[in-house]
C-alpha cells in the first residue's frame, strides 16, 4: 500500500522540490520539503498550493498532488481535493514529459486513491492506462495488483484473476496479489460448486451455491446469467426473467449482458411478448452485430408479424424452409 | 362474563393489564426496579449505564425523515426507546421490528426511516466526503485530526459492522485460521479481542482485496511457507492444529482452517483454480458407484473434498503428495472411474460433435457453448484441467505421450513456439503453470478428418517444432 510515509518519501527522494523550485517559488517550496521531513502532510499542502499559486507547473502540481495523497492516507479527508490534483496532472502528460519522470506514477496514484475511494471503475481504467502507457514500469506488478483489486471490487473476478497473475509473472514472490488470488480463487469456488451441481443436475443446490455467491458479490456476472439458466430450466419463467432483468441492472460486461438479454428475448417471446423479445434481440445485436442466430430470431418474429397483418392466401402451401445461415463452428474463434 | 372479557380486553389495550414479559438478550435477568424504581412505565435514562459512544444513532433530535408509528418519539424526539424495546417482542441488540418479514438484516430495519439509499452511504467510501467519519468515531473533531490527533472511536465494532455486513449468513470468517496467531501490531477490542478491524482496515486499501490489513496478510503469506509435503517433523504443522507427530494419531490429527480441507489446499496452492468440482456431495449414482467401489473418502460433511483424490502419504510416516489409485507412469484413470461411468464417457465423441457443425459438444469441455466472435479460448471456461479433460478418454497413453505432459519448456522453445505461433497464425498454449499439456499439440476443434492426431500442425512439423535434427 501506497502510505502516506511512503508518499512523502518518494517526493524527498526524487529530488522532486528541486525540480520544482527551478519553476519558481522557491521558498514556498522549501517550506513544503521541510514540512515532509517533520511529516506535517497539512503544512506540505499549504506550502505547495503557495508554491502553485505564485508559478504554476507541472512539477508542483504534482508536488501538491503528493501532499494531498500523504494528507488522504494520514487523516482520510482530502479526497476529492487529491483526486482533482492528481487529475491535473495527468492532463498535463504527453509526450513532453520524459520517460524517467515520476510525473507518470501520477495516473497509477490516482487510480490507487480512486480505489480506495470506492470508485472502481475508475480506478481500474487509470491504472490500466498506466500500465499500457509503461508496460515495463518498475512499478508494474503493484499495478497489476491494483488493478486486480479494482476488478475484484466491481465483481469481475475473472478480469481480477488475470490481473493477479499478470502481477505474480512479474514477481512470482508478490506477497499481495498471492493473497488477492487466493481471495478470489474461494470466492470462485463457490461458482465451481454451483457449476459441478447443475452438471450433476442438482438444479436446487445450484441455486443455493448461486444465491449465496450473489449475496456476497451481486454484481457477479456469470452467476446471473447462470441463475437464469437453471430458473428457466425449472420451468420459473417469471423469475427466470426478472433475475435476466436484475442482472442485465447490474451487470457491465458485454458477453454476459449479450447472453441476458438472449435469454430474456427468448422468455418474452415463450410468454407472447414478442415485442419485448424484439427489443432484447435487437439489443444483443447492438453489443454483436454479426450473432446469425439471434439475427433469425428477429426475422421470424417479423415474419409472424408480417404474417398475422396480411389477408389469409388461400392457395398458400407449406411454408418454405428458412433459409437462415447458422455460423459454422469452424468460424469460431477457438 | 361477556363484560368481564371486554374489560379485560380493554385493560389489555390500553396497556395497564398484562405487564410486559421480562427483558430479553444483554437485559436478561435485571429486575424490574432496575429501570423503573417508581414501579410504573416511566424508566430510568439509558445513558446512566450505556455511554453516550457506544450509540451509533443520534438522540434527542427531531427526526429529519418520516418515522414509522412503529417507532415512538419521546416529546417528538429522537429517543432510545424509538428503535429499541428491551422486552419481548425484539430484536437483536434488542432493536423493534427485526423480527417481521422483509426485515432481517440489520440495515433493513434502518431502511424503515432512511430508506433504502442508506445503501449507497458507504463509510468506507472517502468519496462519500467527512461526513462518514462520524459512523465509526464517536468525535470528529476535524481541526485535531489535521493537527495529528485520532478521533475516538466508538466501542461496539461488531454492531457497527453488523449493520451492514451480515455476518452471520456471510459465514464469515469461512477462510480464516483461527489457529493462526495473529501478530502483536493489530488493533485489538476491548480486553485484547480480535474484533473486524483487527484484520480489516475499514479505511480501505489499494492493495489488498476485503480491506485487509498489510500486517495481517504479510503475516498469513509468511506462514503458507511451511511445506507439509515433505518428510520432516515440522512439517505437520503446516496442516494440523496439533503441531508435532507425537500429538497426532489415526483417530485424532484435527486438521486448521476448522478441518475444512479444501480452505487448507487453497491457503498455499492460491494459484490453482480447482481442476475437478470439489465442496459438493456427490450426486447420487456417482455416490452408489464410489460406495460399491471405495477408495476415496469424503469429508465428514459427505463432500468431494482435495483429499479425496489426492494424498500426503501421512500414513506411511513419509509425506508426500501422492494420487490415490493412480499410475503417473501410465497415466491409468482407475481413480476417476471410483465416481465416473467410464462406459458413458466413451459413447461421446465431442470432437465429431464439433465437426457436426452443432454446439452440443462444446460443454463435454467447456461450461457453456461460446458467444460466437465475442469469446476466444482463454475466456471460456473448462469443466477442468485440460489435461484432465482429455484423459476422460484417452488414458493409458504412451511412453513418448507420458514423457511430455507436465514438462515445462525451456525459454528458447517458448520462444520459438511464440514465434512460430505468430508466424503461422496459430497457438500452442501451455497450461495454467506454464508446461506442456495436452492441448500444446493438439487440437480438439480439428476435424478429425483432418489428421488422426489432431495435431496443430502437420505430425513432424509440430514435433520438429521442439526437436530440432
Amino acid at each position: 500500500m501506497v502510505s502516506a510515509a511512503r508518499v512523502f518519501a518518494l517526493v524527498a527522494l526524487l529530488g522532486l522540490v528541486p525540480v520544482g523550485a527551478r519553476a519558481g517559488g522557491g521558498a514556498a517550496l522549501e517550506r513544503g520539503r521541510a514540512a515532509i521531513r517533520a511529516g506535517d502532510a497539512i503544512g506540505a499542502v499549504r506550502a505547495f498550493a503557495a508554491a502553485l499559486a505564485e508559478a504554476p507547473s507541472p512539477a508542483t502540481h504534482f508536488l501538491l498532488a503528493q501532499a494531498y495523497h500523504g494528507a488522504f492516507l494520514k487523516t482520510g479527508l482530502y479526497y476529492r481535493e487529491t483526486v482533482e490534483a492528481y487529475e491535473a496532472v495527468v492532463e498535463t502528460l504527453g509526450d513532453g514529459v520524459p520517460p524517467g519522470s515520476p510525473r507518470h506514477l501520477a495516473r497509477l496514484f490516482l487510480g490507487q486513491v480512486l480505489l480506495r475511494g470506492g470508485e472502481g471503475s475508475r480506478a481500474a481504467e487509470q491504472v490500466r492506462a498506466f500500465l499500457a502507457a509503461h508496460p515495463g514500469h518498475y512499478a508494474r506488478e503493484e499495478a497489476w495488483n491494483s488493478l486486480g483489486v479494482a476488478l475484484y471490487d466491481e465483481n469481475d473476478y475473472e478480469g481480477a484473476v488475470k490481473a493477479f497473475e499478470q502481477a505474480l509473472r512479474g514477481d512470482p514472490t508478490h506477497g499481495p496479489a498471492r493473497f488477492n488470488l487466493r481471495s478470489v480463487f474461494t470466492r470462485l469456488s463457490l461458482f465451481d460448486q454451483a457449476m459441478a451441481n447443475r452438471r450433476a443436475g442438482r438444479l436446487d443446490l445450484t441455486l443455493t451455491d448461486l444465491d449465496q455467491l450473489l449475496r456476497l458479490a451481486p454484481r457477479f456476472g456469470p452467476a446471473h446469467l447462470q441463475r437464469g439458466l437453471v430458473l428457466t430450466e425449472l420451468g420459473r419463467v417469471a423469475e427466470a426473467e426478472a433475475q435476466a432483468g436484475s442482472g442485465l441492472d447490474l451487470v457491465k460486461d458485454p458477453r454476459v449482458r449479450f447472453a441476458l438479454h438472449d435469454l430474456r428475448g427468448d422468455l418474452r417471446s415463450r410468454r407472447g411478448d414478442e415485442e419485448g423479445a424484439l427489443e432484447d434481440y435487437r439489443r444483443c445485436l447492438r453489443i454483436f452485430p454479426g450473432y446469425v442466430q439471434v439475427a433469425d430470431k428477429i426475422d421470424g418474429i417479423e415474419k409472424r408479424a408480417a404474417e398475422a397483418a396480411a389477408p389469409p392466401d388461400p392457395g398458400e402451401g407449406e411454408a418454405a424452409p428458412s433459409a437462415g445461415v447458422q455460423t459454422p463452428v469452424s468460424q469460431f474463434p477457438l | 362474563m361477556r363484560l368481564a372479557l371486554a374489560v379485560i380486553l380493554s385493560l389489555a389495550a390500553a396497556g395497564v393489564w398484562a405487564a410486559p414479559e421480562a427483558p430479553v438478550g444483554a437485559h436478561r435477568g435485571l429486575e424490574c426496579a432496575a429501570c423503573h424504581p417508581g414501579g410504573g412505565r416511566e424508566h430510568r435514562p439509558c445513558r446512566e449505564c450505556h455511554d453516550s459512544s457506544a450509540n451509533l444513532h443520534p438522540v434527542g433530535d427531531a427526526p429529519r425523515f418520516p418515522v414509522p408509528e412503529a417507532f415512538p418519539l419521546v416529546g417528538g424526539l429522537l429517543a432510545c426507546e424509538t428503535c429499541h424495546r428491551l422486552h419481548p417482542p425484539t430484536g437483536i441488540h434488542a432493536l423493534r421490528g427485526l423480527e417481521r418479514p422483509g426485515v432481517e438484516e440489520l440495515r433493513r430495519f434502518c431502511f424503515a426511516c432512511h430508506g433504502s439509499a442508506l445503501a449507497a452511504q458507504d463509510p468506507h467510501r472517502a468519496q462519500a466526503g467527512s461526513n462518514r467519519c462520524s459512523y465509526c468515531h464517536s468525535s470528529v473533531d476535524v481541526a485535531a485530526v489535521l493537527a495529528g490527533g485520532a478521533p475516538r472511536t466508538r466501542e461496539v465494532t461488531r454492531e457497527l459492522c453488523e449493520v451492514c455486513h451480515d455476518m452471520a449468513s456471510r459465514d464469515h470468517p469461512r477462510n480464516v485460521d483461527p489457529v493462526l496467531e495473529l501478530p502483536e501490531g493489530l488493533p485489538r477490542g476491548p480486553e485484547g479481542a480480535v474484533t473486524c478491524v483487527t484484520c480489516h482496515d475499514p479505511h480501505g486499501s489499494s492493495e489488498y482485496t476485503h480491506y485487509i490489513r498489510e500486517e495481517y496478510a504479510r503475516h498469513f503469506e509468511r506462514n503458507v511457507e511451511a511445506n507439509p509435503h515433505r518428510d520432516e517433523r515440522s512439517a505437520c504443522r503446516a496442516c494440523h492444529v496439533r503441531r508435532t507427530p507425537e500429538e497426532l494419531t489415526r483417530e485424532d490429527h484435527e486438521l486448521r482452517f476448522q478441518g475444512d480441507a479444501m480452505l487448507l489446499c487453497i491457503s498455499c496452492h492460491a494459484r490453482a483454480r480447482s481442476h475437478h468440482p470439489v465442496g459438493m456431495p456427490l450426486p447420487e449414482a456417482m455416490g452408489a458407484r464410489l460406495a460399491e467401489r471405495g477408495g476415496l473418502p469424503l469429508d465428514r460433511n459427505g463432500r468431494l473434498v482435495c483429499t479425496s483424490c489426492h494424498t500426503n502419504s501421512c500414513a506411511s510416516g513419509q509425506q508426500r503428495m501422492a494420487l490415490r489409485h493412480y499410475d503417473p507412469r501410465r497415466m491409468d484413470l482407475s481413480l476417476c472411474w471410483k465416481c465416473h461411468p467410464k462406459e458413458e464417457f466413451a459413447q461421446i465423441d465431442p470432437h465429431r460433435k464439433v465437426v457436426d457443425d452443432s454446439t452440443d459438444g462444446c460443454v463435454f469441455c467447456h461450461d457453456r457453448a461460446p458467444v460466437k466472435g465475442l469469446e476466444k479460448a482463454e475466456d471460456l471456461y473448462f469443466v477442468s484441467q485440460v489435461k484432465m479433460i482429455c484423459l476422460r478418454c484417452h488414458e493409458n497413453l504412451s511412453d513418448s505421450d507420458v514423457s511430455h505432459m507436465g514438462k515445462t519448456p525451456s525459454p528458447e522453445v517458448v520462444e520459438r513456439l511464440q514465434r512460430f505461433a505468430a508466424e503461422r497464425g496459430t497457438e500452442f498454449p501451455l497450461d495454467r503453470e506454464g508446461r506442456f499439456t495436452c492441448t500444446t499439440c493438439h487440437n480438439a476443434h480439428f476435424s478429425a478428418k483432418d489428421d488422426r492426431h489432431k495435431t496443430r500442425l502437420p505430425t513432424r512439423e509440430m514435433c520438429g517444432l521442439c526437436h530440432r535434427r
